[in-house]
């Protein structure tokens, strides 16, 4: 658990936090062993001074041996002169059990192989002073004898034996010396081969620690130029590539390692982008047939890109298919609207045959019964024929709305204004009729019939339902939009809003027909030609404030 | 063949009415007679007939009329069909043709009038004014001069 944290937790630092660390982590080590260093160099002081110690018994214990035998000799060389029973209990003493005490412990401290050559001489400076301890012996006796007899002359020979002694133990001391000479050069030897082996230990450590230093510098420093200048390089480059620009990315950094793999993997990332946005540009300009490179089997960028491509030839498809249906139910209502007209111009045409048949006949049957009808009959022919006349024009309004339309032949650039004066004096104008026309009608492009059909249509509308006392109609036109649109207004009864679509429709009309013989179909035909043309028909009007009618004809 | 003679006097031209409705028919020979119009008057029912006729096909034609008042819409063989085939017949080309007609059809004037019709007359609703016409025609037949043969 805990581990899992602290990988965490080194994973969320940045690389060069985490090299700083590592770098501090091994400052510190080197401390730590400069410490351990500095430790086991004090480690090995305190071993030399144990060394010392064990070493300074024998010498002591030389000097203690020397002393004893330098004092046996200091006795054996005062006995002859005094009578002191004192020294020579002393002398006794020594020559019995100190001697051999110091003796044993010296031979016992020099059992270490490095002190065998010390052993040796204490081994021979004994056995000189066995010869020192004979005439000690015979220097006690000789003064033992001395303190009973007092005449006896032994002084001479005492002191012969003092010389001997004396010359003896001279001898040993100096053999001494040189011993104790010796074990001091022995520890001497000793202590400097140790502390000679522990400075060697000691520079290795320093080298190692500076060694270590300089490698950990050069760690970083490599660390920071190969790792973190391409990395931060890298994510410069990503940066603008997760910004959405898609640049040109070669990098000069040619290398086999990570860093390399790296950058290859970058320039694939950035390669792939680019392809991938040409593809879609290529797409988006309508290249449905262009192959979508897929980087691996897993792309799914490139499996998007392919579906986008099929899904926009597919809907394109469609829409040109449904474009197509469209275009040809247009067709196919066209003609079915041709078709409807063709009808009723031909129906109408058929028709016209038969009623000048009935009307023929009903002609000669008056002409023939001529003077013999009764009043009541002759009322009855009038009436028939009145119906055949009507008919007729019905016939004839059928015939003209059907043939009504937009006529694509001969379509020129007329003055409205020309027109309708055309229009007006072919018109049946009451003496008392105001007629005003707008000075500036806009000119519009049209076949010259069409238009003078719509023109009349509007004018003896507003002319023959006008009941005014004083009838007025003003002409106006103007432009609006991409549209010319006309006005014919008059001040007659006006029409109720709910007839509005009404007055539109061919045979609708307000009044009965036998009142007005008004077949109904002019304004259907002006309607029908202006729709045919692009444009629109309607009116306001108020019951009892005469109607204004307008039209709309495209300018081009 | 249904021709009848009208013989009211020897200098007259004779006249073919090639029309299929009787009283179209009636209504000609009533006006005719209103205007006093004498000239022999033969009727065919229809374009075939009447090229049967003309071409003296079922009996030798003595007199070969020189006006033929055409209707244009008729059984078997119209009255465009009807003038084409004339056109192309040299002994019949120079015939002069009266459409008499109800069809007001921009197309079959023009029809009408690349085939060389001396007239195009649409049949009016009234007697009264029908008759009006066969009198211009009458006075036109008069006043025009006719090759012998």
């Amino acid at each position: 658990m805990f581990l899992e944290g602290l990988i965490k937790r080194l994973y969320k630092m940045r690389i060069g936090t985490r090299t700083a660390i590592s770098f501090f982590a091994v400052i510190m080590i080197v401390l730590a062993f400069t410490v351990g260093a500095l430790l086991l160099l004090q480690y090995g002081k305190n071993i030399d001074i144990k060394i010392a110690d064990s070493y300074s018994p024998v010498i002591s214990s030389i000097k203690n041996y020397q002393d004893i035998i330098e004092e046996s000799g200091t006795l054996a060389y005062d006995i002859p002169l005094e009578k002191n029973s004192v020294k020579k209990n002393r002398l006794r003493h020594i020559l019995k059990r100190v001697y051999n005490s110091h003796k044993l412990d010296l031979i016992n401290i020099c059992q270490e192989p490095g002190l065998a050559d010390i052993k040796k001489r204490i081994i021979v400076a004994d056995r000189r002073f066995d010869k020192v301890r004979l005439v000690q012996k015979e220097i006690i006796a000789f003064s033992d004898t001395f303190d009973q007899n007092k005449n006896v002359n032994l002084k001479d020979s005492m002191l012969v034996r003092r010389e001997v002694i004396e010359l003896e133990i001279n001898k040993i001391k100096l053999d001494l010396n040189e011993t104790s000479l010796m074990a001091i050069a022995v520890f001497n030897k000793l202590t400097t081969q140790k502390f000679a082996s522990y400075r060697t230990l000691s520079y290795l450590l320093l080298i190692m620690i500076f060694a270590i230093m300089l490698l950990s510098i050069l760690s970083v420093y490599i660390t920071n130029v190969t790792i973190i200048q391409p990395i931060k390089e890298l994510s410069g480059i990503l940066d603008e590539v997760g910004e959405g620009k898609i640049i040109n990315f070669q990098s000069h950094i040619t290398r086999e390692d990570e860093i390399g793999e790296m950058i290859n993997s970058a320039q694939k990332v950035v390669q792939g982008f680019k392809t991938k946005e040409q593809v879609a540009n290529a797409i988006g300009k309508g290249d449905y047939e262009i192959k979508v490179p897929m980087l691996s089997r897993k792309d799914r960028l490139g499996k998007a890109l392919t579906e986008m491509r099929d899904n926009l030839k597919l809907s394109k498809q469609r829409v040109e298919e449904t474009i197509s249906s469209l275009e040809s139910a247009n067709v196919r209502l066209e003609k079915k609207n041709k078709e409807l007209d063709q009808f009723a111009y031909i129906t109408s045409h058929d028709l016209k045959s038969p009623l000048r048949g009935i009307n023929n006949l009903a002609e000669w049957i008056e002409e023939d019964l001529d003077g013999k009808m009764s009043d009541e009959s002759k009322k009855y022919f009038f009436l028939l024929k009145g119906r055949v006349h009507r008919m007729e024009a019905l016939i004839n309004s059928i015939l003209t709305y059907s043939r009504a339309g937009k006529t694509a032949e001969s379509q020129t650039k007329l003055e409205a204004t020309d027109l309708v004066t055309n229009v007006l004096n072919n018109c049946d104008i009451p003496e008392n009729c105001t007629i005003l026309i707008d000075d500036q009608l806009p000119k519009v492009t049209a076949n010259r019939k069409d238009f003078y059909e719509v023109l009349n249509v509007f004018i003896t509308n507003a002319i023959n339902h006008n009941t005014n006392i004083e009838p007025i109609v003003n002409i106006t036109g103007g432009l609006k939009g991409t549209f010319a649109e006309f006005c014919i207004a008059d001040n007659g009864p006006g029409i109720d809003a709910e007839y509005h679509e009404k007055v539109f429709t061919i045979f609708q009309t307000l009044e009965r027909r036998d009142d007005v013989e008004n077949i109904g179909a002019g304004l259907a035909i002006g309607k029908k030609i202006v729709e045919d043309y692009g444009g629109a028909t309607w009116v306001q009007s108020e019951k009892g404030n005469g109607s204004k009618f307008y039209f709309t004809w495209p300018l081009q | 063949m249904n021709d009848q003679q009208i013989n009211m006097g020897d200098k007259l031209v004779n006249i073919l009415l090639v029309e299929d409705d009787e009283v179209d028919v009636m209504n000609v020979k009533r006006a005719f007679k209103k205007n006093n119009v004498t000239n022999p008057l033969y009727i065919c029912n229809n374009g075939l007939e009447a090229l049967e006729f003309l071409r003296g096909n079922k009996e030798p034609l003595a007199d070969l009329p020189k006006i033929i008042l055409l209707d244009l819409n008729m059984p078997k063989m119209g009255g465009i069909e009807f003038l084409r085939e004339i056109r192309k017949d040299d002994r019949l080309k120079n015939l002069s043709v009266f459409v008499m007609t109800t069809s007001n059809e921009d197309k079959d004037k023009v029809d009408a009038y690349n085939l060389n019709v001396a007239g195009y007359i649409l049949k009016p609703l009234s007697m009264e004014r029908f008759v009006e016409a066969v009198s211009t025609l009458n006075n036109y037949w008069k006043l025009c001069e006719y090759p012998e043969h």
